[in-house]
């Protein structure tokens, strides 16, 4: 039953000699290649282990839209199906230095674009707890790989919610830093001034543990701030006298089995001395729309880089405009295309004010709106997802499919730190809470999660079925 | 907001794609759609706001200007045609 250990937990047994290094590593290699086939989380495998250190032994895989030197990065897109990596990505190299193995590289709705994998242009990922449903995106691989213990954990990639909406699907722990705090080196764009790597793991201990050896200021990205935060000392403190505001408008049309779960985590977060109320803010209610125009916009500037020139895909035509559109027209999926004209849309010169200025300055006004609700109360809770995990296919219209990012998308757009936790199951199927905090108040944000963890006990894993 | 074809068109040539009549009616209706929700902004009043580019709250320290070692021919056998060391392209002032 080492499938169900945490990353401490493997740390521990390795520690105690009740395992040895290798032994820990072949296990998950041999659970990996077999339940792979069924669940499809992995774009392709490896074991690389470059350090030592305290997680020496200890597997994960990681989201492929990250560099790792001689594998491929794919993005889930064809433009990159071959494209070798020439280096090793910030957050993965900080990990391989103490000692990890990765195993592979997880699948994802092609350049992160996306809920659910469907639009990854290699094939869906299934959602361990029930293989006709999507696993949530665009880190979909990661957290079906962690949730079905492939891996003890894996980095995802969270632009409006990327991390924490599959770990809401998965039934796992899935934690967006600060803006600031990791580097995005070696991360390929989707949105700067939105995306944040994240881990997604079983405990919100080892999410700590994760989340404190990637951070830290980066000259390969000038978006890193000099900070060191310490997310594990005072995990363990209670949170008796703490403060949490539920947002009216995540309230407001929310489904009766959701709004359920959710009053249930109200009652236990209660019982550790925690007052609960519902806050009005209300700008939430522009998030989605704000953020799609501000992500396609930088969307459209960030993949113009894939040109058919230097690397990635090239289809041959008889002048370089022709190889550009060509190259472009069969490299890109529909999604990618649809938000590359988005983009272009709201960024040319005479919608620019009307649409990309607009949504810059409600940008503002959300996060200071959002700050100023923090003044106040220690948190901002609520359900991660509207809704459980859907079917295959189910949302086809691409609003209804962008409306999914609802509750997580304002975190993005102020860069808070935001994680989400397992808080019941309906149908059997996991559902998560979002606890979001200020900048730079992860610590408090894991704390929070942690007692509620406590209280909540030990989520179950899918492992019935076709898992056995 | 009325997405004609010629406006389809026009996003097509600066974004570098070429859309194929069917997906060229898709992204129509779909941009009608989504631009239709977009209108939810025309309510808020952002006097007052200044645009908001990054959650950095500090400018950004630009890192020393020095050239760094890299193995260039490691990024070189990442181009999908090279010649000599050279990446070809096709003619850049063709039709």
């Amino acid at each position: 039953m080492l499938f169900k250990k945490s990353v401490e937990g493997l740390i521990e047994a390795i520690k105690h000699r009740e395992l040895s290094e290798e032994e820990v590593i072949e296990y998950f290699v041999k659970r990996s290649s077999k339940l792979n086939s069924k669940l499809k989380a992995f774009l392709s495998t490896c074991k690389i282990k470059k350090g030592k250190g305290f997680l020496s032994g200890i597997p994960f895989a990681i989201k492929d839209n990250m560099q790792l030197e001689n594998m491929k990065t794919t993005c889930g897109s064809r433009i990159l199906e071959d494209y070798g990596s020439t280096y090793t990505a910030t957050a993965v190299q900080k990990i391989l230095n103490m000692g990890a193995t990765v195993l592979g590289k997880t699948n994802l709705d092609e350049f992160a674009m996306g809920s659910s994998t469907e639009y990854s242009a290699f094939f869906p990922t299934k959602n361990p707890w029930d293989v006709e449903r999507v696993p949530g995106g665009s880190s979909g691989g990661s957290a079906a790989a962690v949730a079905a213990g492939l891996v003890p954990f894996a980095l995802g990639s969270d632009t409006g919610g990327s991390v924490r909406q599959p770990a809401s699907f998965c039934g796992i722990v899935g934690y967006k830093p600060t803006y600031g705090l990791v580097s995005r080196y070696g991360l390929s764009a989707f949105a700067s001034s939105l995306d944040q790597i994240g881990p997604l793991t079983k405990t919100v201990r080892d999410a700590a543990i994760i989340g404190k050896t990637i951070m830290g200021i980066d000259p390969n990205d000038a978006t890193t701030v000099d900070k060191k935060i310490d997310l594990i000392d005072k995990i363990e403190s209670n949170v008796e006298g703490m403060r949490l505001a539920v947002p009216v408008e995540f309230m407001k049309d929310l489904n009766q089995n959701v709004k359920n779960t959710f009053k249930k985590f109200i009652e236990d977060v209660k019982r550790l001395g925690v007052e609960v109320e519902e806050v009005p803010i209300p700008s939430l209610k522009y998030a989605v729309a704000v953020y799609y125009v501000i992500a396609p916009a930088e969307a459209s500037s960030n993949l113009s880089r894939y040109d058919g020139i230097r690397y990635g895909l090239r289809v041959e035509e008889d002048s370089v405009a022709g190889i550009y559109n060509q190259t472009r027209d069969k490299g890109f999926g529909s999604e990618v295309k649809r938000r590359i004209m988005l983009g272009t849309f709201t960024l040319s010169a005479a919608y620019y004010d009307a649409y990309f200025d607009k949504a810059q300055k409600v940008r503002t006004k959300i996060k200071s709106e959002m700050d100023e609700v923090l003044e106040s109360y220690d948190a901002i809770v609520g359900p991660t997802t509207p809704v459980t995990a859907f079917k295959f296919g189910e949302i086809s219209n691409p609003l209804d499919y962008y409306l999914q990012d609802i509750y997580t998308i304002p975190a993005n757009l102020a860069g808070l730190p935001s994680v989400s936790v397992p808080m019941g199951l309906i149908d059997n199927l996991p559902i998560g809470v979002q606890i979001t905090s200020k900048r730079f108040e992860d610590a408090k944000v894991l704390r929070i999660a942690r007692s509620y963890e406590k209280i909540r006990g030990e989520f179950p894993m899918p492992i019935g079925g076709e898992l056995k | 907001m009325q997405i004609n074809r010629e406006l389809v068109r026009h996003l097509e040539n600066l974004s570098k794609l070429r859309l194929k009549d069917d997906e060229i009616e898709r992204i129509k209706k779909d941009m009608m759609d989504i631009l239709e929700y977009m209108k939810l902004l025309d309510e808020v009043d952002v006097s007052g706001y200044q645009a908001m580019t990054s959650p950095i709250e500090s400018p950004l320290k630009l890192r020393e200007d020095r050239p760094i070692k890299f193995d260039a021919s490691k990024i070189l056998k990442e181009a999908p045609k090279l010649e000599n060391n050279l990446i070809p392209v096709s003619s850049i002032h063709a039709q």
